[in-house]
């Protein structure tokens, strides 16, 4: 992963030169080579083709293998022990029946692992912080006597007092005291003094405030989010000797193979990181999770391989998106110009430090529309709870429902159209960093996605005033990194039968990253796209590349495979050139065959090229090279909505979604209208169903399963969703494409917000929007603040 | 003071109809129909979703009907005929026309729940060979999907109906493109 002080590490190589990767809403500066240019694809005969995906096969026949499937022999099954309590000290803990029980092989109490973390967390604790906190692990032949043994392990708690509440635990009354300094930090990534809020802030908001003609302030709150991923998080670990070979399911094996050689103090040579197939991550998977760390230590005492995989109770009680409260105050001029935004948010982040990462949700408050006086104020706050992770666009999916909300509300009071108060706050450059954006289609969104939605139309359109079911449209818009960078590397072998093999360490989290990246090298190669075998996500055979986290994996990846691929091809070409009688720059390759540029009908086939190879086989090599200096890389989209309100019922119905995206140039329409339609079915749930409840007077979660949590079944989910992409020319890349996987996410949830305000009359300031709220706000011909 | 578990050990021993062959298998008794299927026989197609019976990725056909394989004993089929995403084959070895029309439209993302819709929508398409977008929605309506959105699965359930009907075997372009 990347990790600033590691990277700061100077080569002294001129080769080499320091290059700015937007993660997740973070910057981090790497070092990386500088790779020759290729040139910007004009004509292209696989890449933006809707190709089938190269795996569909495996998984529509249930041969894909994902890490809940893999079964070794002598396989273990561990559970692990969890505290009952939100907060407690246990003062005593014996495994003796739990070890005495049949098929047992092995009991880890806290005290086998006090001296390991992992991201920050104990992997094991005397002193439980939230509820389901690890205190044991057991591993037994089956999973039964591995569940049976668990409930014998003895442990007597002492409860502690607790605080749940962000704002109590905030304040002079807490009951617990996390820090000396204070129960909260300033949320995001970077080092913040505990106590303090991260703080930012421009141009001068107070004179701001003074020159506007109206201000307007709210406050909306935002629920947890959880991944719900279809495979539960897991971890199948087995020790060979000193050789240790983890299938794990996760977005990024290097980072699990890193954090594995961290910890336990072993070399990566001697870990091996498998997770070809998993079953969705969204942000959830990202690194290694406890129980990695902890099947890697259990199958070494045991000397047995060791599966543990989470139950779906356990996924439920485990990571999240965190909540927020987010109090707007947003000055403007009469003609919608944003004259100054003050945004103080709360994100409640757990009882570890390491939560606080997640804990921040202002910064597309900074960057989105234009205003000369901005100032933040974050504050990640303490409470029992467990530790939150990155989910899907994490940070601004929370902002958008206010910020969006805000945008529409400030739109119906200066009675102009919501996308006339976006278009009059463009903005061209990055105003937080003062860099240009390499390409910026968003107002091509709003054209784009207004005229196939006929929004001026709809918008027109007047509700019967007798009928109960009312039609309203809205509209939101989000800005997401995506530019993706360095490190990421591929290999492409060419055989001495023209077939090849693309070696990528990339992670496809179902996004589709093994067809895009294929149809990227087929591309470069000039050969059909049935003549590359992709291998990915296998840090043994394939090569380094960053997690895909960040929406950065084609961007990051796609970029070293077209240049691994122009290495092979450039090797090739040397060959054939003997044969045809040309210098290899004369030369060209596409659908099969190698030609002279200038004399097509002098070709040979890429195969007989390749059966002239002396050594059998070659490799290409890539490297994803820097990112242009200067310039600000994000993806932008609008999406447009339409519902309709029961005012009997309060059910919400999303009848039509059309999604407009400038995510550069498209691999395959066929992948990225997938993830749109995924990510705003996702939004859907964001917006009306989903919800994470933990009892306040408890500390324990009540929502923890999916029939309790709600995610969208077929019967929630948009009725129809219509796909575009603007395609703006984007070059800083040698594929000329930016990612796809968070952006549909961010504006789906507070475009289903304004549309029931269109639709009804009446704003819901808190997810998710549920009859009851709407109800409420009904009957009191007002708007819904902040109902629980 | 908790008593000494005693779990009975025994293996039981049944016979039954698996993907159109017979099969014989032993297993603890305790075991569901999901484990007895991923861990004693080997066919992790059926995926674990929750085992509570709330997402639908461990549908398997019973009989013909859909069955969460995570809420029955394996001792349940005893003598039963048990269809898995393994066995959707036709006879002669091609892929089921669901399978082809779940691959050509994308319907699978990560692929987890691919194999319990797959399942459940066969036996849809058995009962009903015209199924309207709301019957596929109602049927489908206890799978869970957290990639796609389930869009693509109904045109995917769709287009095999058609294909199956004899009718429309060519993808509409703009169904294909997922993009307009
Ligand atoms: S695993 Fe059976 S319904 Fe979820
Ligand atoms: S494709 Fe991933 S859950 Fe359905």
């Amino acid at each position: 992963m990347v990790d600033d002080e590691k990277n700061q590490k100077p080569t002294g190589d001129q080769e080499y030169e320091d290059t700015v990767v937007n993660i997740e809403g973070r910057r981090v500066t790497v070092r990386t080579r500088k790779v020759p240019p290729l040139p910007d694809w004009t004509e292209t005969e696989i890449v933006g083709k809707a190709l089938p995906r190269v795996d569909g096969i495996d998984k529509i026949t249930g041969r894909a293998k994902y890490t809940y499937d893999i079964q070794v022999p002598y396989m273990l099954y561990a559970v692990a022990v969890r505290s009952p309590h939100p907060h407690a000290r246990v003062k005593n803990i014996s495994a003796d029946k739990a070890l005495a029980a049949p098929g047992v092989h092995g009991v880890m109490l806290p005290q086998d692992v006090a001296s390991y973390t992992t991201a920050g967390l104990p992997l094991l604790t005397l002193n439980p912080k939230y509820t389901g906190e690890e205190i044991a692990v057991v591993a037994a032949e089956t999973e039964l006597q591995a569940e049976d043994a668990a409930r014998l392990v003895k442990v007597e708690y002492e409860e502690l007092p607790f605080v749940m509440d962000a704002e109590l635990s905030k304040s002079d009354k807490s009951p617990v005291k996390f820090f000396p300094e204070g129960n909260f930090i300033g949320g995001g990534f970077g080092r913040h003094p505990i106590g303090k809020p991260s703080v930012y802030s421009r141009g001068d908001v107070e004179q701001g405030f003074k020159d506007s003609d109206q201000v307007f302030e709210e406050t909306f709150t935002t629920q947890p989010q959880q991944h719900s991923c279809m495979e539960v998080h897991g971890t199948l670990a087995q020790w060979d000797d000193d050789q240790l070979t983890v299938w794990e399911s996760t977005q990024g094996v290097y980072g699990v193979q890193e954090e594995i050689a961290r910890v336990f103090k072993i070399p990566l040579s001697s870990i091996r990181v498998i997770g070809t197939h998993m079953g969705g991550g969204f942000g959830s998977k990202g690194g290694a999770g406890k129980q990695t760390a902890l099947a890697v230590m259990m199958a070494k005492r045991t000397r047995r391989p060791v599966k543990m995989m989470l139950s779906r109770h356990e996924d439920y009680m485990g990571v999240y998106r965190p909540a927020s409260t987010q109090y707007f105050k947003i000055g403007v001029k009469n003609d919608g110009r944003l004259m100054a935004i003050q945004l103080k948010t709360i994100n409640p982040v757990g009882a570890y430090q390491s939560g606080a990462n997640w804990g921040s949700c202002a910064a597309m408050t900074t960057e989105m529309y234009a205003c000369p006086n901005v100032h933040t104020e974050e504050y990640a706050v303490f409470t029992n709870a467990p530790t939150p992770s990155a989910m899907r666009g994490p940070g601004n999916t929370q902002n958008a429902w206010g910020l969006e909300q805000m945008m529409d509300l400030i739109a119906y009071k200066l009675n102009l159209d919501p996308i006339e108060v976006r278009n009059r706050n463009d903005v061209k450059v990055d105003q937080v960093t003062n860099e240009p954006y390499a390409s910026k289609g968003l107002a091509e969104c709003y054209k784009m996605g207004a005229e196939k939605f006929s929004w001026e139309e709809k918008r027109r359109r007047r509700n019967d005033p007798a009928g109960t079911k009312k039609h309203g449209v809205g509209v939101a818009s989000q800005i997401w990194g995506g530019g993706g960078g360095p490190p990421a590397t591929a290999i492409v072998k060419i055989n001495q039968d023209g077939s090849v093999n693309l070696l990528t360490g990339a992670a496809d989290i179902g996004t589709g990253t093994r067809t895009v990246l294929s149809q990227i090298c087929a591309e470069e190669l000039g050969v059909p796209v049935n003549r590359i075998h992709v291998t990915n996500a296998d840090t043994e055979t394939t090569p380094y590349t960053l997690p895909s986290y960040g929406s950065i994996t084609l961007a990051s990846s796609g970029p070293a495979v077209r240049s691994a691929a122009n290495d092979a091809k450039k090797q090739l070409f040397d060959l054939a050139a003997g044969s045809l009688g040309v210098k290899p720059d004369e030369l060209s390759s596409k659908d099969g065959f190698i030609f002279v540029t200038r004399q097509p009908d002098k070709r040979m086939k890429f195969e007989s090229a390749a059966a002239g190879m002396p050594e059998r086989d070659l490799v290409g090599r890539g490297y994803r090279g820097p990112n242009p200096k200067g310039q600000a890389l994000n993806a932008f989209g609008a999406q447009f909505c339409e519902v309709e309100v029961d005012t009997q019922t309060g059910e919400v119905r999303v009848l039509k979604f059309v999604a407009a995206h400038d995510s550069g140039r498209v691999i395959n329409p066929h992948t990225f209208a997938s993830q749109v339609k995924g990510g705003i079915t996702m939004g859907t749930g964001y917006a009306l169903s989903e919800r994470r409840l933990i009892d306040g007077n408890t500390g324990i979660p009540v929502a923890a399963s999916m029939l309790e949590y709600r995610p969208p079944t077929s019967l929630d989910a948009p009725i129809d969703i219509e796909v575009y992409s603007v395609d703006v020319p984007y070059k800083a890349n040698n594929i000329g494409a930016k990612g796809v996987g968070e952006p549909p996410l961010i504006a789906t949830a507070p475009a289903i917000a304004n549309a029931v305000f269109n639709a009804v009359g009446v704003r819901i300031y808190s997810n998710p929007i549920t009859p009851e709220k709407i109800m409420l706000a009904l009957r009191d011909g007002k708007t819904a603040k902040q109902t629980a | 003071m908790a008593k000494k578990l005693k779990r009975k050990t025994q293996k039981v021993h049944i016979a039954f109809t698996l993907n159109g062959e017979p099969c014989e298998v032993a297993f603890a008794p305790h075991k569901t129909l999901l484990e007895v299927l991923r861990e004693d026989l080997n066919l992790t197609g059926t995926k674990h979703g929750c085992e509570l019976g709330e997402c639908g990725t461990c549908a398997v056909l019973v009989d013909r009907k859909p069955v969460l394989s995570c809420l029955v004993l394996g001792l349940t089929v005893e003598g039963r005929e048990v269809t898995t995403v393994e066995g959707m084959q036709l006879a002669d070895g091609s892929l089921h026309p669901l399978q082809t029309a779940f691959a050509d439209l994308g319907a699978a993302q990560c692929g987890y729940c691919t194999p319990g819709f797959l399942l459940t929508a066969k036996e849809l398409l058995e009962k009903n060979s015209k199924p309207t977008r709301d019957d596929i929605k109602e049927a489908l309506s206890g799978n869970l999907c957290r990639c796609t959105g389930y869009i693509k699965i109904y045109e995917a359930v769709e287009l095999a109906a058609a294909r199956m009907r004899g009718e429309a075997a060519e993808v509409p372009e703009e169904v294909v493109l997922g993009l307009k």
